[in-house]
């Protein structure tokens, strides 16, 4: 779908990237992952021509986007940046129609996927639609910036720290929300962020960056477990699979069982509080429940294998 | 996250407000405030109703006789003088009406007053307010300032209540001996061509300042040396008084009249409305400039870059975002260099490009005050109708593009 070759910026005499090579398949969401100044963001608005290259070249679906004007460009890519994105001085309904007024597209077709759009990152149209930017929560005004990306239903979706600006407890359900809806959608999409634990529950591929230059292109699972370099499992931490473990939920991990007698995890709490009970009373396997009724049985050795979890983490006093 | 987090007051200041004390205690915060602002209020008015409040002269600049009001009427205007404090004290709702009628009276007994002194008297004999009706004046506005203070949102405009009140007294004739209402009568159409004058200065040199400013602003905002250079020299010009430009300003004009005819005859010459219109043209820049700089760039980073990262082309981000978003400050500034316009033509009358000047400097060489309030009444109101007109404009946008600015 997007593929860099070779794709290069400098500022005088330093590189922000450096010689890079990267193919974001159709339908995947990667996350460009990195400390702040390893060049991601730059990577990101290279592709859109926000920032031109000083070398190389981006492919969008195997045209050089160099052919294209840049506003043809970016009105096919959606976009997405923190909340301070939004235009103020309108109101939600006017925010979401940018890009298709900007394409001409009639008023009256895109009213109506104006609402489509609010119902679908989960804002009631007729309760939001003449809200103005001020009135919204964080989380709110992010959920709209999602909608306007979408607006023109671009094949391609660009995010810029989508969720960085937000509190913890709005991120979380901001990021499964997201989830949901690129699992409907499947756009392709490429993610800038410093956050770890937002690549690896969003993420199918994660392109690891640092000063510039690739430092390891894989799943999540293959960061974790097959590391390219030192800076890789520096960078991702020792506790990585942990981090992984707190992207899914216990009910992704329940198969049918015998639940007498084990302790009782809710399904909806994440794996790794699951991992954490198992570890509190001693058990090796947990009663899944949900709204009291038990659905089935979570084995630790699942945790283990997908994803598998790292020697260090086995615990001792398995009973 | 709340969703009635303070709706259209940029929702991400810290909300402090969550931590201040309850609303309920700002009842009598604000009254204790109002009635000292009363008290200050009661004062002047109590000093004014015991001076005079007449002066009756043979004629125009002849000395004369200082009146005070009879006592019964004295004694009824120290009552008045109580009524806003004690009204606020006792039945706060209608402190609004009490003051009012505090401001109403001054007319009304300055109207009764000069007719009664006038009567007998010969044609040219002249009855002036003197120092009591201006004490008892400011003290009355001063109350109705303060009752404005308990009223809130569209209520706060019945402190105005006595306004047209006032109007019908001008308007029946019950003023008509006041010597300044009797001048204006002289004048008539002469006042009323130098007051179309004015507004014509004050409007001529607003708009080419706007025609200059407006496009220079856009020019500077995005470039740091032109923006150091255009606000260095606007602000130099600014520092110059006005009187100074004005003088400046003659001889330079006058060897380009001298020296090409055409100008001359195009009406260009040192004196008169050229170099007026020029000074003013100069001076209102400063306002429009720095205010268009400062809302121009004060227009979010993220919200141009997120306008540029959607496709919009320069000229879409130009007039759909950064216009509308930079409006409500920039209009802040065409409001500041309209009232600066209107008190700078009172001034331009002095080197002969008319307007309410006239009057004042009239007024002054001929030591006849009442000349002087020609002019300088109305300019005051001028200025303050501009400000309140423009302020409400500037509310409308602000508020239309989801923005208090």
């Amino acid at each position: 779908m997007i593929e860099l070759q070779a794709l290069q910026k400098r500022y005088g005499e330093t590189y922000a990237v450096r010689d890079l090579n990267l193919v974001f398949a159709e339908g995947v969401l990667t996350a460009l992952l990195g400390p702040s100044g390893c060049g991601k963001t730059t990577t990101l608005r290279m592709i859109n021509r926000l920032i031109e290259p000083t070398g190389g070249r981006v492919l969008l679906r195997g045209e050089d986007t160099h052919s294209l004007k840049p506003e043809t460009l970016r009105r096919g890519i959606g976009y997405v940046i923190q909340q301070i994105g939004l235009f103020p001085h309108l109101n939600v309904a006017q925010n979401v129609a940018t890009v298709p007024d900007l394409l001409g597209r009639p008023a009256r077709d895109t009213a109506r996927r104006v609402d489509e759009l609010l119902d679908l990152v989960g804002l009631n149209p007729d309760e939001y639609r003449h809200k103005k930017p001020a009135e919204l929560s964080g989380g709110q005004a992010q959920r709209v910036g999602v909608a306007r990306a979408l607006a023109a239903d671009p094949p391609v979706l660009l995010m810029d720290e989508p969720f960085g600006a937000l509190d913890p407890l709005a991120r979380d359900k901001l990021q499964d929300a997201f989830r949901e809806i690129q699992r409907g959608l499947k756009k392709t999409v490429i993610m800038v962020t410093h956050d770890i634990d937002e690549a690896l529950r969003l993420a199918d591929r994660i392109a690891l960056m640092n000063a510039g230059e690739l430092a390891q292109f894989g799943t999540p699972d293959d960061l974790i477990h097959r590391p390219a370099s030192s800076f890789v499992r520096q960078f991702l931490g020792e506790d990585a699979a942990l981090r992984q473990l707190a992207g899914r939920r216990a009910a992704d991990f329940v198969r049918p069982g015998d639940p007498a007698g084990l302790p009782t995890v809710e399904a909806h709490l994440n794996a790794r509080s699951a991992l954490g009970i198992m570890l509190r009373e001693g058990s090796d396997a947990l009663a899944v429940t949900e709204e009291g009724q038990v659905t089935g049985v979570l084995h630790w050795r699942d945790l283990q294998t997908v994803p598998r979890l790292s020697a260090e983490f086995i615990p001792d006093e398995r009973g | 996250m709340s969703t009635s987090s303070q709706a259209g007051a940029g929702g991400n200041k810290p909300s402090a407000p969550l931590l201040s004390p309850v609303p309920s205690v700002r009842g009598p915060n604000i009254r204790s405030d109002v009635l000292l602002v009363l008290a200050l209020a009661a004062l002047p008015m109590l000093a004014g109703a015991v001076l005079p409040w007449v002066l009756l002269r043979p004629n125009r600049l002849a000395p004369g006789d200082y009146l005070r009001l009879p006592p019964p009427l004295m004694a009824l205007m120290v009552l008045l003088a109580l009524l806003p404090i004690l009204s606020a004290r006792f039945t706060p709702r209608l402190t609004w009406l009490a003051a009012g009628l505090t401001v109403f009276t001054t007319f009304w007994v300055l109207g009764q007053q000069t007719h009664s002194a006038l009567l007998g008297q010969a044609e040219f004999a002249r009855a002036s307010a003197a120092a009591g009706v201006w004490l008892f004046g400011l003290g009355a506005l001063i109350a109705s300032y303060g009752a404005g203070l308990l009223l809130a949102g569209r209520r706060k405009a019945l402190t105005w209540v006595w306004l047209p009140a006032v109007l019908i007294l001008v308007w029946g004739g019950h003023l008509s001996g006041w010597s300044v209402l009797v001048e204006g009568r002289n004048e008539g159409p002469r006042w009323v061509q130098e007051l179309v004058q004015h507004l014509r200065l004050v409007g001529t040199a607003l708009g080419l300042s706007t025609l200059i400013g407006v496009p220079l602003a856009v020019w500077a905002a995005g470039r740091e040396r032109v923006a150091v250079t255009v606000l260095g020299a606007a602000n130099a010009i600014q520092t110059l008084p006005s009187l100074a430009l004005l003088g400046l300003l003659i001889a330079p004009l006058s060897a380009l009249s001298n020296a090409f005819p055409a100008l001359r005859q195009a009406g260009i010459s040192g004196i008169g409305i050229a170099p007026a219109l020029t000074a003013m043209t100069l001076y209102a820049l400063l306002p429009i400039l720095r205010n268009g700089v400062v809302a121009l760039r004060g227009v979010p980073v993220g919200t141009v870059d997120a306008a540029r990262g959607m496709g919009m082309t320069g000229t879409q981000i130009f007039w759909r975002v950064q216009v509308p978003l930079a409006l409500p400050v920039w209009l802040t500034g065409i409001r500041q260099a309209a009232v600066l316009l209107v008190g700078v033509a009172s001034v331009a009358a002095l080197i002969g490009a008319g307007g309410l000047g006239t009057y004042i400097f009239k007024g002054l060489q001929s030591a006849a005050a009442d000349l002087i309030l020609l002019g300088a009444v109305p300019a005051a109101l001028l200025a303050i109708g501009v400000d309140a007109a423009l302020r409400g404009l500037e509310l409308w946008l602000g508020r239309r593009f989801g923005r208090v600015g």
